[in-house]
């Protein structure tokens, strides 16, 4: 720690976010809510999914988060040479985990090979703030987990916009229409963000990679 | 303690600890269900740890930096204000004063405003926020001097002694 010279600015810092953790919302139901989650079960996230997904596809994006269009020049190629990496340079690991076909079996309410036909709408944020966040719907080549759609739509961090794919995965996902994806998946809870999506990229279970055959094998093979 | 009892007792810990982190509700609740519904889910393990909390706030933590890692994966230094450089804030100006430095901290990399936040509001030791973040302490050092270097290259007329 430095020296009593930094105090000031330590407790502007500390006053900052006692104020910003006064204002966080009451816990108040929360236990709750993980208690639905959990109790949910996982057949019951199978309808569940499928639902939702078939929800999606019937209204549009007049339920979806956002409602902003996104470029649709999220169009781009996607080399073979991607084939079973992780998409973005994450999902080398989610939340505690390191990534395994395993990792994915225990941690993910949905897994699917799915290709991109939609990037959209964007997220925004209740301010009407444009958030990283976008759905994305994916025709469903194979269901390994979670659902029964032909089509199914995720919550997935925004693509890189140029569509020109580059080595270095450290900026946004290179994901577009017409990419194929090993998808593992969080499902989310109906009341949360107000979204029909119903599901999450992120969180616990996302370790989506582009897709092989010998992933494909090897997530199949896990998730049983 | 079973696991019913931890969620309610610890819920809004977590919660609050979203919040500070990301600042929205939304993101928060979904962080704070996140570690908590694997915090039911692994239950057995979680209960067996040293420290069931710094297990769930690791999960929230980990969640949080995935969620931006894709789109900020490099530290990047917080724009300054020309404006701001070298002036002396009016006294009387504190609010003001409090929101440029809102602006900064919002402006540094996820993984830099999250070790401040988990030293100087969750007033963890640096082993704690590197088993939390799952770096080592002394990348957590690096990490905070940075965030604190940038945060007062654009005040340096406020912190004066800073540089000392």
């Amino acid at each position: 720690m430095n020296d009593g010279a930094t105090t000031d600015l330590e407790l502007r810092l500390r006053g900052i976010f006692a104020d910003d953790a006064a204002r966080a919302p009451q816990a108040g139901g929360l236990s709750g809510r993980v208690r639905r989650r959990v109790r949910r079960g996982r057949a019951g996230r199978v309808a569940g999914v499928a639902a939702a997904a078939v929800a999606v596809l019937a209204v549009g994006g007049a339920l979806l988060p956002g409602g902003l269009p996104w470029r649709s020049t999220s169009v781009g190629t996607v080399p073979p040479s991607a084939a079973g990496q992780a998409v973005g340079g994450g999902g080398e690991a989610s939340c505690a985990w390191a990534y395994s076909p395993q990792a994915v079996a225990e941690h993910a309410d949905l897994v699917l090979d799915g290709t991109v036909t939609r990037v959209g709408p964007r997220w925004v944020t209740l301010t009407g703030m444009p958030f990283d966040w976008v759905d994305v719907t994916l025709q469903v080549n194979r269901w390994l987990r979670g659902g029964s759609a032909d089509s199914v739509v995720i919550s997935m961090p925004a693509p890189a916009p140029s569509g020109v794919w580059v080595e270095d995965q450290e900026g946004a996902p290179q994901y577009w229409v017409g990419t194929r994806l090993l998808v593992s998946a969080t499902a989310r809870s109906a009341d949360q963000h107000g979204s029909a999506a119903g599901m999450a990229l992120w969180g616990c279970g996302g370790f989506t990679r582009y897709y092989s055959p010998e992933q494909a094998a090897l997530w199949a093979a896990a998730v049983g | 303690m079973d696991v019913e009892a931890f969620v309610e007792q610890q819920g809004g810990a977590l919660l609050r600890l979203a919040y500070v982190l990301t600042g929205d509700r939304h993101r928060a609740e979904d962080l704070a269900q996140t570690a908590l519904v694997d915090v039911y889910r692994h239950w057995r393990k979680v209960s067996a740890a040293r420290d069931p909390q710094a297990y769930a706030r690791r999960v929230l933590v980990n969640a949080h930096l995935s969620a931006h890692r894709r789109r900020w994966t490099r530290e990047r230094p917080a724009p300054i204000d020309e404006r701001d450089a070298g002036t002396v804030a009016d006294p009387a100006d504190a609010v003001a004063e409090r929101e440029a430095l809102r602006s900064r901290l919002a402006a540094l990399a996820p993984r830099a405003r999250t070790v401040l936040v988990l030293r100087y509001w969750a007033d963890l030791d640096d082993a704690a926020i590197a088993e939390a973040m799952g770096i080592a302490p002394a990348t957590v050092r690096a990490t905070a001097a940075r965030a604190l270097a940038t945060l007062r290259a654009a005040e340096p007329a406020l912190d004066e002694g800073d540089r000392s």
